[in-house]
């Protein structure tokens, strides 16, 4: 997840496009290799193991070494180790970045010393990075009462996004002053001590199928009722896990089933916004209020 | 060759009934009833008789709870499996109330199902 923050950071400052971060965030994720990949390799895990570590992973908010320790597949040394040896994809993005000649080796040194420094953080304890330091650099909603419950919600999509199509899109937060246009929206009401909108849309039905192919792991020749229901249901799983989140902090919300709309206008929304989730292969916004 | 029983599926989801259809039917011979909605779900369940039903939660016209407390009140015996992404404690507990045989968090594996299916015979 370093990589995805400072390739964030660099792209806020307007030292990458969006297009080059995402080829870069691409590159570095087929380089990488998986947790549970390094501690079979390793030999502290069996494959079996890992796949059910795996399966845990897609029902509970917890990451792999974090699952691993808790059902003693792993020791939290071992989990040290193996981490050590993962960190290292920052430096697959910086090689990416300069090797395409997008920044120089000494403009990415000093990049990444006033990102560390801005954030009090030490290149050689990466391990201890504060995530939430992070995440709150690039999921800003300004002075919004909702903050907190939206920088929850979007951080938990961009886990879900890890989680359920292993593939973390680049994200811009923009508050819509104005109007919302999109071609296809689905959309499901939270409510209960608040009441929030969620819904995910677009203007590209080709972007949509692709998120609905990755999702439900199968093709679509095209955007039809299967892959329309796909979008809807990452949405209502991604929606759960929100709610039992914040169930397990004492707040007790509901939801309702969600709702499909084509033609979409949004106006003038108080404390709406706009999160453009952009992959390599297209562009879909989620819009909450 | 005869059925090993009739199981219901409610979920207004099309992929996720596909889904589930297509692993009950890998697992053996099982007649498929489908419902979109609780309302629905409770009058395939007092016409068939299915002997087991999965139960979304969040679904329209009636939710996945209500249906259920609906079939129990019909069938005391009914066994119902709740498969949902809201596996909140309270909706835990409101399940467990209403008597169903097992709650799952959605997104569910094989085993579960199988695990489910078992205890048909």
């Amino acid at each position: 997840m370093f990589s995805q923050y400072f390739g964030q950071y660099l792209l806020n400052k307007g030292l990458l496009s969006a297009q080059q971060l995402r080829d870069a965030l691409e590159h570095e994720k087929n380089t990488k290799v998986k947790l549970g990949v390094l501690a079979m390799n390793a030999g502290y895990m069996s494959a079996e193991q890992v796949e059910i570590v795996y399966r845990q992973q897609a029902k509970v908010d917890e990451k792999f070494g974090e699952i691993a320790v808790k059902t003693g597949y792993l020791s939290e040394s071992q989990l040290k180790k193996l981490l050590s040896t993962q960190k290292q994809g920052h430096l697959v993005l910086c090689q990416y970045i300069a090797d395409k000649g997008y920044m120089t080796l000494s403009q990415l040194d000093a990049t990444m010393k006033e990102y560390m420094d801005s954030r009090n953080l030490n290149i050689r304890n990466l391990d201890d990075l504060n995530l939430e330091k992070l995440m709150n650099s690039y999921l800003n909603f300004g002075d919004t009462l909702w903050h907190k419950i939206y920088w929850e919600y979007v951080s938990l999509l961009l886990r879900n996004c890890m989680r359920f199509i292993n593939d973390v899109p680049v994200v811009q937060v923009e508050r819509v002053d104005e109007t919302y246009y999109a071609e296809w929206m689905v959309s499901q009401r939270i409510f209960g001590k608040f009441s929030m909108f969620t819904s995910f849309a677009s203007n590209s039905l080709d972007a949509l199928k692709h998120l609905a192919e990755l999702f439900n792991k199968d093709t679509y020749s095209s955007f039809d009722e299967y892959a329309q229901d796909g979008i809807s249901e990452f949405l209502n799983l991604h929606n759960g896990i929100f709610l039992v989140n914040i169930s397990n902090n004492g707040v007790v919300l509901d939801m309702a089933p969600q709702n499909f709309s084509t033609g979409v206008k949004l106006d003038e929304l108080p404390e709406c916004f706009k999160i453009t989730l952009t992959w390599i292969w297209g562009t879909v916004d989620m819009v909450i209020y | 060759m005869s059925k090993k029983g009739a199981v219901l599926i409610c979920d207004d989801s099309i992929t996720s009934r596909k889904n589930l259809k297509r692993t009950i039917i890998s697992k053996g011979d099982y007649t498929i009833l489908e419902a979109s909605d609780g309302q629905m779900a409770v009058e395939l369940y007092k016409s068939n008789m299915p002997d087991l039903v999965f139960m979304d939660i969040v679904m329209p016209v009636k939710d996945g709870l209500l249906a259920t407390k609906e079939i129990r009140a019909f069938d005391k015996n009914a066994r119902i499996v709740i498969l949902s992404s809201v596996g909140t404690k309270e909706n835990l507990k409101e399940a467990l109330t209403c008597g169903v045989l097992d709650f799952i968090q959605k997104p569910w594996d094989e085993k579960h199902i199988e695990s489910m299916l078992s205890k048909l015979i």
